[in-house]
C-alpha cells in the first residue's frame, strides 16, 4: 500500500474578537474566533479551543464557513473571572491533517480586561429651596453595573466641608419602574447659613461577592433664608373659570402644585419674584409678584391649541 | 346564537346584482388581454426603455397591453376616487390602480374637513338655516352675511396677495392665478357632486387654513351612528367607526382621534366626522357605478407615443402586496366587489382617452424632497401616514413618471414654506407614525406599531429635546411654534383691526421679513452635529429625555397602545442616564449612544437649580432626575407636499414648454401650483380631472 503523502501548511492565521472591550466581574463576555489557512484550505469543521492561562477550556467550537468566505465560530458566550485586572487567554486551533494536508497547532493569546462593578448613583427629591438649618430629606438610588442585588449597602452623605452628616443604607426594594436601581431615603439638616452648597453622597466600594467600585453623586443645596410670608396662587382656566389641578407654581426658587380647587400655597421669604404658573395644555402665566406680607395671586391660563396636523 | 357583524361589506354585496349590470356594459370597455402566456410583454419593456425617439416610438407601437379602459387613474386618495366617479359618470370606463392594499389613501384617515365655496350648496342651506336632506342639524353656525359666497369672491380670496400669516407666509400670493380660477368656479360644482354620491356635511364652521379668508367655506364630512353601517343611509355601525376613547380604530374608519371637536358642536348631535366620510361614500359610489380597482400594484413608468411628444397612452406597474408582519398574509381591502385580483409581476394597462396622476406627493422620496430643501436628505424625517398607505405612499412616482415624459414642475416653494409641507418636530412622542396615530383595529397599526403619546406644546415643559449625540439644541418650550392661520375669520397681524381684502396693510413689515423663518427648532434640530458622517451629514433623529415625575405631573400614558410592544426602538426607558443613552442605539436611524446625555442633563438641572436657562431661554425648567429616565422619538415629520407636477385649469399636465400633454392629467398633491392645503384642493381637482379625461377623445 502506497504511503499517503502529506504536505505541511504554514500557520492558520486566527482572529480574536472579544465583546465588550471591558466586562464587569464575573460578567459575560462573548468570544467570536475567525481563522484562515494561507493556502486556502477548508477548514470548515475544525476544533477551536478557548483556554485561560492554567490551560483549563472554557469553550470549544468548530469552524463553520462565512459568508465572505473566511471561516469562523458563532459568538461565543463566557462568563469573566472575578478577579479585577487584564486575563490573558488563548484560542488555539488543534493540529490536524486532511486529505493529505497538515495543519499544525495554532495558538492566539488574547486579553480579557475584567473591571469592578461600577455604582451609578442618582439623587433626587431634594426641596428647590431649603430654610437654613432645616431638616430635609431627599432619596439615593444606586445600580449595580451588572445589575447586582445592592439591598443593605450602605451610604454616606458628605457635607461641603467633608464632614459626615447622614447614613443610610439601600432597601431590599428596586424603586419602582426600575429593574435594579436600589434606594433610600436620606435625612438631614441644612447649612445654619444661606447659599448654595454641594455635598456628595458617597456608596464604598466592597468585594463581597464580586468586586463593586465606589459611587458617588454631588448634591447641590440651595439654602435659603426661613419664609416670611404664604402666597396662594389660584389657577383657573380663563375660558371657563374652572380651577386647574396639577398646574405648575414658580417664584423661584420656591415650586408647588396646584390642589383639586386649582389652589398652591408657598411659603417664600419676602421679596420680588416672577410669577410663573404653568399647565399641561396651557399656555404659560406670568406676572411680577411683590411679597411683603401674605399674597394671593390668581393666575388665568388659556388653553394652549392642541397639536394638530394641518390634514383636517 | 352570535349576531353577525353588519358592516358596509354586507350592503356591498346587496348592491351586486345592480353592479353587475355595470360591469356587463364595461365588458367591451375593460378587457383582460392576458399576453403573459406569450411572454411579449417583458420583451416590450425593453424597447420602451430604450432612449432613441425612434425606438421608443415603435416600442410605444408594439406594446402588447394586458388591459385597458378609457380613463386610467393612479391613486385611489382624495383626487383618484372623485376623478374615477366623475369620469365615470361622464360615461368612461375607469380603473384606479393603488399600490396600496386598500382604497383611500390619506383621505381615509384625515379629518375630512372640506372647503370648498364659491355659493356652494352647503354654504347655501346654512346661510338659508336649513335641513333639506334631514340631517337633524342644529341652527347655523355662522352668521348669513360672512356666507355670502361667489366663485369670482372665491377666486380673488385665493389670489389674495395681500394676506401674509402669523408665520410670514404668504399663502395666497403664490397661488397660479389660471388654476386658482378653474378651482374657483369648479368648487361649488363639486361640493354637489360629493353630497351626490352619499357624502353627509355637518353645518359650516370656519375656513380651512387655504381656503381663502372673507367668508365661512368649511364643513366637516360626517355619518350618523347607527346599528349599522349604510352608506345610502349615511349611517356607520359602532363596529366600523372605531372607539378612539376604547382605544380602537376600525378598517373601515382608519381615524387619529382629534379632540377638541364634539359632532354636536358642528351643528350636527349624534353624527360622527372624518375623512373616511367622504372617502368610504365615494369608494362605495365608484363600486356601485362600476370604477374598477387594481389594487396592489405601483404605476412605474408612463407610457408615451414618444419620449417628449404625442399622447400618453398608458401605464407599465408592478404587483405589490402589503403583508401581515406576523402572518404572512397578504393584506386586503375593506371592500372586495369590483377589484381586479391581477398578480402578475409586471402588467401594462392602456389608457384610451387619459391618464390622470392621482399619487400624492414626493414625502417619502428623499432625493425629490431634496428638490426644495437639501436636509431633507435627513432619513429619520417620516413623511405623513406612511403606516396607512404603505412604504411606496408619497413616493414622488407620479410626479417622477411625469418627469420623464417631459411635464414640468410648479409652486416647489410651497414645500419650503408651508407649515405642513416642510418639517416640524412633533409633540406626538415614540412613534414613527405621528400622524396616522392610529389605534389598533385598523390594519395600518401593524405597520406603525405605537399610537405615540401626545404630550403637547406645554409638555416640553417638562422634556427636553436632545440630537443624536443627546446635546440640546433649542428652547423646547417653542419647539413647536409652527402655527398658522391664514383663514375664516379674517384679522391682521396686530398692527390693524380690521382685515381688508387686497391690502398690503393687512401684513407688518416684520411679518413679510419672518418669512422663510418657519421653524427654528428644525432648523437647529437638522444642523450638522457631531455625529454627522459623510456623505449625507445627517442630524439624526430627535429625542424627547424626560424623567419618572415628569411623567407623574403629565400623566403621560406610556403604555401599549402608546408605545410599542415589544419595544421597536423608539421609546426607551432606563434606571439610570448612562443606560438610557446606550439603549437608543434601537432606533432604526440611530447610529450613536447619546454621548453627552449625562453632560447635557447635569447642566440642565443645574440650570434649573438657578432658575435660568442660560442656554436656550427655556421659560421654567424641572429638573431630570426621578428614575427611570426616558428616552422617546420626538420624530421629525413632514406631512404634505404642494410642489409637483404643473397643470392648467383643466388639470392637464403641462410640459416645460407650457404646452399640454396629451391624455395627461394630474391633481392634489401630485401637482403644484400654490399654497393650498387639504381636501377642497384635491376633490376639485379630481372632478375637473374625472371631468375633461372623460371628454378626450378616444386613441
Amino acid at each position: 500500500m502506497a504511503a499517503k503523502a502529506v504536505s505541511t501548511h504554514g500557520e492558520r492565521t486566527c482572529a480574536v474578537e472579544v465583546a465588550p472591550g471591558e466586562v464587569d466581574a464575573g460578567g459575560e463576555l462573548t468570544v467570536t474566533v475567525r481563522a484562515a489557512c494561507p493556502q486556502g484550505c477548508d477548514l470548515a469543521g475544525q476544533g477551536v479551543s478557548i483556554q485561560d492561562r492554567d490551560d483549563t477550556e472554557l469553550a470549544r467550537a468548530e469552524l463553520a464557513a462565512l459568508e465572505d468566505g473566511a471561516y469562523g465560530t458563532s459568538a461565543l458566550v463566557l462568563r469573566a473571572p472575578l478577579q479585577v485586572g487584564e486575563h490573558v487567554w488563548r484560542a488555539v486551533l488543534a493540529a490536524q491533517e486532511k486529505d493529505g494536508v497538515r495543519h499544525e497547532q495554532t495558538a492566539t493569546e488574547f486579553p480579557v480586561v475584567v473591571r469592578a462593578h461600577a455604582a451609578s448613583v442618582t439623587v433626587w427629591g431634594l426641596p428647590s429651596a431649603i430654610a437654613a438649618g432645616e431638616r430635609f430629606s431627599f432619596k439615593v438610588g444606586i445600580r449595580c453595573s451588572a445589575g447586582c442585588k445592592l439591598g443593605g449597602r450602605a451610604l454616606s452623605v458628605i457635607d461641603h466641608a467633608g464632614a459626615q452628616v447622614a447614613v443610610a443604607s439601600l432597601h431590599d426594594d428596586v424603586w419602582p419602574g426600575t429593574n435594579a436601581l436600589y434606594f433610600a431615603e436620606v435625612q438631614a439638616q441644612a447649612p445654619r447659613t444661606t447659599g448654595e452648597f454641594t455635598w456628595q453622597v458617597t456608596s464604598p466600594g466592597s468585594d463581597e461577592g464580586a468586586p463593586h467600585a465606589a459611587g458617588a453623586c454631588p448634591v447641590a443645596l440651595k439654602v435659603v433664608a426661613p419664609p416670611d410670608h404664604d402666597v396662594t396662587v389660584e389657577a383657573i382656566d380663563s375660558a371657563n373659570q374652572t380651577p386647574i389641578k396639577g398646574a405648575h407654581v414658580l417664584l423661584h426658587p420656591y415650586r408647588a402644585l396646584t390642589d383639586e380647587r386649582g389652589v398652591a400655597k408657598v411659603k417664600v421669604a419676602k421679596g420680588r419674584y416672577t410669577l410663573v404658573v404653568s399647565g399641561f395644555n396651557y399656555i404659560g402665566y406670568e406676572s411680577i409678584l411683590d411679597v411683603t406680607r401674605d399674597v394671593t395671586a390668581r393666575a388665568e391660563l388659556a388653553v394652549e391649541p392642541e397639536e394638530e396636523v394641518d390634514i383636517r | 346564537m352570535a349576531r353577525k357583524r353588519d358592516t358596509g361589506r354586507d350592503q356591498s354585496k346587496r348592491q351586486n346584482g345592480k353592479r353587475q349590470d355595470n360591469e356587463r356594459q364595461d365588458e367591451k370597455a375593460l378587457n383582460r388581454r392576458d399576453f403573459f402566456r406569450g411572454g411579449a410583454a417583458a420583451g416590450v419593456g425593453a424597447a420602451v426603455l430604450s432612449t432613441s425617439a425612434m425606438a421608443q416610438d415603435a416600442g410605444a407601437q408594439r406594446i402588447q397591453w394586458n388591459y385597458e379602459a378609457d380613463v386610467v387613474i393612479l391613486g385611489s386618495g382624495c383626487v383618484g376616487l372623485h376623478a374615477a366617479v366623475r369620469a365615470r359618470d361622464l360615461g368612461a370606463s375607469v380603473l384606479v390602480i393603488d399600490q396600496n392594499f386598500d382604497v383611500g389613501g390619506k383621505l381615509v384617515h384625515s379629518g375630512g374637513w372640506t372647503s370648498l365655496g364659491g355659493g356652494d350648496p352647503i354654504q347655501e342651506r346654512d346661510r338659508m338655516g336649513t335641513d333639506p336632506q334631514g340631517l337633524g342639524l342644529k341652527a347655523s353656525l355662522i352668521k348669513p352675511e360672512d356666507l355670502e359666497d361667489d366663485p369670482d369672491r372665491l377666486f380673488r380670496d385665493m389670489t389674495d396677495w395681500s394676506v401674509v400669516d402669523a408665520t410670514g407666509v404668504a399663502r395666497y400670493r403664490y397661488n397660479d392665478r389660471d388654476l386658482h380660477r378653474a378651482w374657483a368656479d369648479n368648487a361649488p360644482k363639486t361640493r354637489q357632486f360629493m353630497m351626490d354620491n352619499y357624502v353627509r356635511f355637518a353645518r359650516i364652521d370656519g375656513t380651512h387654513q387655504g381656503g381663502g379668508m372673507s367668508r365661512a367655506r368649511a364643513a366637516r364630512a360626517m355619518m350618523k351612528l347607527a346599528d349599522k353601517t349604510d352608506i345610502k343611509a349615511g349611517t356607520v355601525s359602532p363596529q366600523d367607526r372605531g372607539d378612539p376613547q376604547g382605544e380602537r380604530h376600525s378598517h373601515f374608519a382608519p381615524m387619529r382621534q382629534v379632540p377638541g371637536v364634539a359632532a354636536d358642536s358642528l351643528g350636527a348631535p349624534g353624527w360622527v366626522w372624518g375623512g373616511f366620510s367622504i372617502a368610504r361614500p365615494m369608494e362605495f359610489s365608484a363600486r356601485e357605478k362600476g370604477v374598477r380597482f387594481m389594487l396592489n400594484r405601483h404605476m412605474d413608468e408612463l407610457i408615451r407615443e414618444r419620449p417628449f411628444s404625442g399622447r400618453v397612452i398608458g401605464v407599465k406597474a408592478r404587483y405589490t402586496p402589503r403583508t401581515h408582519p406576523e402572518t404572512g398574509a397578504r393584506l386586503e381591502s375593506f371592500w372586495q366587489n369590483g377589484n381586479i385580483d391581477e398578480r402578475a409581476e409586471t402588467i401594462y394597462i392602456r389608457a384610451r382617452k387619459a391618464v390622470i396622476i392621482a399619487t400624492g406627493g414626493m414625502q417619502g422620496s428623499i432625493p425629490m424632497r431634496m428638490m426644495t430643501d437639501p436636509r431633507m436628505c435627513e432619513p429619520s424625517i417620516e413623511y405623513g401616514p406612511s403606516a396607512l398607505i404603505g412604504p411606496l405612499n408619497m413616493d414622488g412616482s407620479g410626479i417622477m413618471a411625469g418627469m420623464k415624459v417631459g411635464a414640468c414642475l410648479a409652486g416647489m416653494m410651497q414645500n419650503y414654506q408651508h407649515s405642513s409641507g416642510s418639517p416640524t418636530i412633533s409633540s406626538v412622542l415614540g412613534t414613527r407614525d405621528t400622524v396616522g396615530s392610529n389605534f389598533p383595529g385598523t390594519p395600518a397599526f401593524l405597520f406603525a406599531r405605537a399610537k405615540g403619546f401626545n404630550i403637547g406644546n406645554a409638555g416640553w415643559e417638562h422634556a427636553i429635546a436632545v440630537n443624536q449625540v443627546g446635546q440640546r439644541f433649542y428652547n423646547e418650550r417653542a419647539i413647536n411654534n409652527v402655527s398658522s392661520d391664514a383663514k375664516y375669520p379674517p384679522g391682521t397681524d396686530g398692527t390693524r383691526k380690521e382685515f381688508v381684502p387686497l391690502d398690503w396693510r393687512n401684513a407688518s413689515p416684520q411679518q413679510v421679513n419672518a418669512q422663510n423663518r418657519r421653524s427654528a427648532a428644525v432648523d437647529a434640530a437638522l444642523a450638522i452635529n457631531e455625529g454627522s458622517r459623510a456623505p449625507d451629514f445627517a442630524s439624526g433623529p430627535v429625542w424627547a429625555i424626560f424623567d419618572a415625575a415628569a411623567v407623574a405631573r403629565g400623566g403621560w400614558t406610556i403604555r401599549y397602545p402608546y408605545i410599542a410592544d415589544p419595544p421597536d426602538g423608539y421609546f426607551h426607558k432606563a434606571d439610570t442616564l448612562a443606560e438610557l443613552a446606550k439603549k437608543v442605539m434601537g432606533h432604526p436611524h440611530q447610529k450613536m449612544p447619546l454621548k453627552h446625555l449625562e453632560k447635557t442633563i447635569a447642566r440642565y438641572n443645574e440650570m434649573a437649580g438657578k432658575g435660568k436657562d442660560e442656554d436656550f431661554d427655556k421659560p421654567v425648567l424641572h429638573k431630570i432626575e426621578t428614575p427611570p429616565f426616558y428616552a422617546a422619538a420626538a420624530t421629525i415629520r413632514v406631512n404634505d407636499s404642494y410642489g409637483g407636477l404643473r397643470i392648467n385649469g383643466k388639470a392637464q399636465v403641462l410640459d416645460t414648454q407650457g404646452q399640454v400633454i396629451p391624455g395627461l392629467y394630474s391633481g392634489g398633491e401630485a401637482s403644484g401650483g400654490g399654497a393650498q392645503h387639504g381636501i377642497g384642493r384635491a376633490t376639485v381637482h379630481g372632478y375637473i380631472a374625472g371631468t375633461h379625461a372623460a371628454q378626450e377623445p378616444s386613441a
